[in-house]
C-alpha cells in the first residue's frame, strides 16, 4: 500500500512528466482502439449493407456478380427475370416478402433503381434499421424520383428538382430528355450503398423504355410524351433485374432456395445474402490485415514512447531511489516501485485514450456515417479491445522493467551520496 | 563495552570496480561496542562516505572481514543488508535526503511504513504518536503538515535526524549532521541524538568536522589513524 502512494505521490510530484506520458500513451491507445473501431466499423457496415433478408434471387451466373449489382449497385446483370416468375415466388407461400430491383439506367454516374413500395417498407440494414425519409415522400408516380442521401447531398439536390435521367451507366450516352423525373424525397443517411443511388418505381422504369425498339432509342417524333403515359392507366412491367426475398420462417429459406435455383420456367439462381457478404468479405482481406498491421505498428510505436519517457525521467528519480535504499527498500519492491509507476501511467493512459475515443465518437458518429458511409459503433470493448488493453499493459510493464533495473543499479552505483 | 560489538571490521579492504581508481580504505580494525557513541572526523576524500557506504551495506565488494549488528556483511545478500539497513538502522545524510513530495509527518514516518519490524519498535501507542513525539523534541512539530520544501535548511536537517531515529535503531549513522543548524539547534539536535541512543543503547557512529563536538563522545577516530591508504583527498 505505501509503494502504491509512493508511485501516485512521486507521478503528481513530477506533474508535467507524468502529464506527457499519459497523454503519449492515451494518443496511442486511442490510435490503437481507432484503428480496430474502424476496421470493425468497416467491417459490420459491409455485413450488415443487408439484413433481414433471406435470399436475393437474380437470373442464374456468378453468386458475387448478383450480390454486387443487387446490393452495391457495381457491374451489370446478364439476364433478366420475368415478371412471371417473380409474380410466382411472391406469392409463394413460404414467401413474407420481397423487394424488386430493376437496373439499367443512372443518373450522374448515380445508378437508378426502380423498385416498389415494399422497398421503404421492408428494407432493413444494420440490424433492424428501417428506410427513414429525410423530405419528402416515397416515389409511387411514375416520375417520382427519390434520392439517396449522398446522392442530395453531392448534386445538391433537394424536393422538386427535376432529374434527366441516363441510358445505362454511362453518362455520355442517350439521355432520357423527354421524360424528365421530379424528385419527391431524399433519404437519411444510412452509411450503405442505398446513399449513393436514386430510387424510382417499376412503372416509371418501364415509362422510360417504353418507347424503345429492340434496344434503341425512339428515332425522332416517335417517342412517346410523359402525358401520354399518364393517360395510360396501367404500365405493365415485363422483366425485373433482381429481387430480394424474405421467407416467413428460417427453416423454409433452404428449401425455397433449392426450389429457385431449380425453377423450370427460367434459369434462376438464389443466395443467401450473409454468406455471400462474408465472401466478399474474405476476398477483400487485404485491407483488414493492412489495418491490423496498422494497428500493430501504432502498438509498437507506443510502446517505444513509453519505455523513452520512462527512461528520460529516469534521472529525475535517481535521488528518490537513493533514498528510498538507504531506507532499506529491498531491490524486489524498488522494481516493484518503478513497475507500478509504469502501470499507473499505463493505466491512466489507458483510461483518456478510451475515454477520448468515446466521446469523439458520440460527437462524429453521425458525421461518419453522412461523410464516408462508415458507421462505427458506440458500445463497450471488444473481446480483442481487452486483449489489446491487456497486451499493451503486460508489454509496458516488462518494458518497464528496463528503466526499473535501470533505476535500482543506478541506486547502487550512486550510494547514499547521490548528487544530482 | 559487550562481547558481541555492533560493529566489527578486520583487515577490511575496499576499491572501487572502475580499475583505474586506487584503493581508498584500508582498515586493519575497527570495533564500536554495542552503545558506543564515536566521533568520526577525517579530511574531505579520506574515505569517510565510502566507510559509511560499507557499513550500511549500500556498498560491497569489499575484502576482509566486516559485522554488523551481528551479520557478517561479507556472507549475506544485498537484499539482507537492505533489509538489515532498513529495521536497524538510521541513517542521518549530510545532503538531507528528503522526499520531496511527501510531508514532514509522511517523510519521519515513512521507515516505519517500510519495515513492520521498525514499526513495531515505537515507544508510542501509533507511529502518528512517535512522529509527533520525535518532532516535538526536536522543535519541529507544528511543521508536521507541511510539505518538506518549505522548511528550511536547519528545519530539513532536523526533519532528517527525526527520520532516523524513528523506530529506535540499533545503529545510528550521522554524516556531517550538524553542518546546516545554528548554535542553538545544534545543541538540540545533539541532545535529542544522544538521549535516544542512551534511551535504546544504540551505537552512535557521527561524523563531522567540529572538532568541538568531540567531548560529547565515548571515543573520537580519526580516518587517517584508521585507513592505512595512501589515497589522497578527493579520491573518495
Amino acid at each position: 500500500m505505501i509503494l502504491l502512494r509512493l508511485a501516485a505521490r512521486s507521478l503528481r510530484n513530477r506533474v508535467l512528466t507524468t502529464s506527457l506520458t499519459v497523454f503519449s500513451i492515451a494518443l496511442s491507445v486511442f490510435l490503437i482502439l481507432g484503428v480496430e473501431r474502424v476496421r470493425r466499423g468497416t467491417e459490420d457496415s459491409f455485413a450488415n449493407t443487408l439484413s433481414q433478408t433471406d435470399l436475393i434471387v437474380g437470373a442464374r451466373g456468378a453468386e458475387l456478380q448478383l450480390l454486387l449489382y443487387t446490393v452495391f449497385h457495381m457491374g451489370e446483370a446478364t439476364n433478366n427475370i420475368d415478371w412471371k416468375s417473380y409474380s410466382k415466388f411472391r406469392d409463394h407461400p413460404a414467401t413474407a416478402w420481397t423487394i424488386p430491383i430493376s437496373l439499367g439506367d443512372s443518373f450522374a454516374g448515380y445508378r437508378v433503381v426502380a423498385t416498389d413500395g415494399n422497398f421503404y417498407e421492408h428494407y432493413r440494414f444494420r440490424g433492424d434499421q428501417a428506410l427513414t425519409l429525410g423530405s419528402g415522400r416515397a416515389a409511387s408516380d411514375v416520375f417520382d424520383v427519390v434520392l439517396g442521401s449522398e446522392v442530395a447531398r453531392k448534386l445538391k439536390l433537394s424536393v422538386d428538382a427535376p432529374v434527366v435521367i441516363s441510358h445505362g451507366m454511362s453518362t455520355s450516352l442517350y439521355h432520357h430528355q423527354d421524360k424528365p423525373f421530379h424528385v419527391v424525397g431524399t433519404l437519411k443517411p444510412t452509411g450503405t450503398p442505398i446513399d449513393r443511388a436514386l430510387y424510382i418505381t417499376l412503372e416509371g422504369m418501364e415509362a422510360l423504355h417504353m418507347d424503345w425498339k429492340n434496344g434503341a432509342p425512339p428515332l425522332p417524333g416517335m417517342s412517346v410524351r410523359p402525358d401520354e403515359i399518364r393517360k395510360k392507366n396501367v404500365i405493365k412491367v415485363g422483366q425485373i433485374t433482381s429481387f430480394l426475398l424474405r421467407t416467413k420462417n428460417r427453416i423454409a429459406t433452404l428449401r425455397l432456395q433449392r426450389e429457385i435455383n431449380f425453377f423450370e420456367g427460367e434459369p434462376l439462381m438464389s443466395i443467401i445474402p450473409g454468406v455471400a457478404l462474408s465472401r466478399l468479405w474474405d476476398t477483400l482481406s487485404v485491407a483488414d490485415i493492412a489495418l491490423r498491421a496498422v494497428s500493430g505498428c501504432v502498438a509498437l510505436v507506443s510502446l517505444l514512447g513509453m519505455l523513452i519517457v520512462l527512461y528520460a525521467s529516469l534521472n529525475e528519480r535517481r535521488r528518490e531511489m537513493a533514498i528510498l535504499r538507504a531506507l532499506g527498500l529491498q531491490p524486489a519492491r524498488l522494481l516493484f516501485l518503478m513497475l507500478m509507476e509504469s502501470g499507473l501511467l499505463v493505466l491512466l493512459g489507458m483510461m483518456l485514450g478510451a475515454g477520448s475515443l468515446y466521446g469523439l465518437l458520440f460527437v462524429l458518429q453521425p458525421w461518419l456515417v453522412e461523410r464516408f458511409g462508415l458507421f462505427v459503433p458506440i458500445q463497450g470493448l471488444s473481446l480483442a479491445e481487452w486483449g489489446y488493453l491487456g497486451v499493451l499493459l503486460l508489454a509496458s510493464l516488462l518494458l518497464g522493467c528496463i528503466p526499473a533495473v535501470a533505476a535500482y543499479r543506478r541506486s547502487l552505483s550512486d550510494g547514499l551520496s547521490v548528487r544530482v | 563495552m559487550t562481547s558481541t560489538p555492533t560493529l566489527l571490521a578486520t583487515e577490511l579492504r575496499f576499491q572501487y570496480a572502475t580499475g583505474t581508481r586506487p584503493r581508498v580504505l584500508d582498515i586493519a580494525r575497527m570495533e564500536v561496542g554495542t552503545g558506543e557513541r564515536i566521533f568520526l572526523q577525517g579530511a574531505s576524500g579520506s574515505g569517510k562516505t565510502t566507510l559509511l557506504g560499507l557499513i550500511s551495506g549500500v556498498l560491497a565488494g569489499f575484502e576482509g572481514q566486516l559485522e554488523v549488528l551481528g551479520e557478517n556483511f561479507a556472507e549475506i545478500s544485498a537484499a539482507r543488508r537492505d533489509v538489515l539497513r532498513g529495521e536497524r538502522m538510521g541513517y542521518i545524510f549530510q545532503m538531507f535526503n528528503l522526499i520531496p513530495y511527501l510531508t514532514v509527518e509522511e517523510n519521519i514516518a515513512l521507515p516505519c511504513r517500510l519495515h513492520a519490524h521498525r514499526r513495531e519498535r515505537i515507544t508510542e501507542p501509533t507511529v502518528a504518536a512517535e512522529v509527533r513525539r520525535l518532532a516535538t523534541e526536536l522543535s519541529i512539530a507544528p511543521l508536521l503538515g507541511k510539505s518538506v520544501t518549505q522548511l528550511s535548511v536547519g528545519q530539513q536537517q532536523r526533519v532528517a535526524a527525526a527520520r532516523a531515529l524513528i523506530g529506535r535503531p540499533a545503529l545510528i549513522i550521522a554524516d556531517e549532521p550538524t553542518s546546516a543548524l545554528d548554535f542553538e539547534q545544534r545543541e538540540k539536535f545533539i541532545e535529542l541524538l544522544m538521549k535516544e541512543c542512551e534511551r535504546e543503547k544504540a551505537a552512535l557512529l557521527f561524523v563531522s568536522h567540529d572538532p568541538t563536538l568531540a567531548k560529547l563522545f565515548d571515543r573520537r577516530l580519526h580516518m587517517q589513524d584508521i585507513n592505512r591508504t595512501d589515497a589522497s583527498p578527493g579520491t573518495a
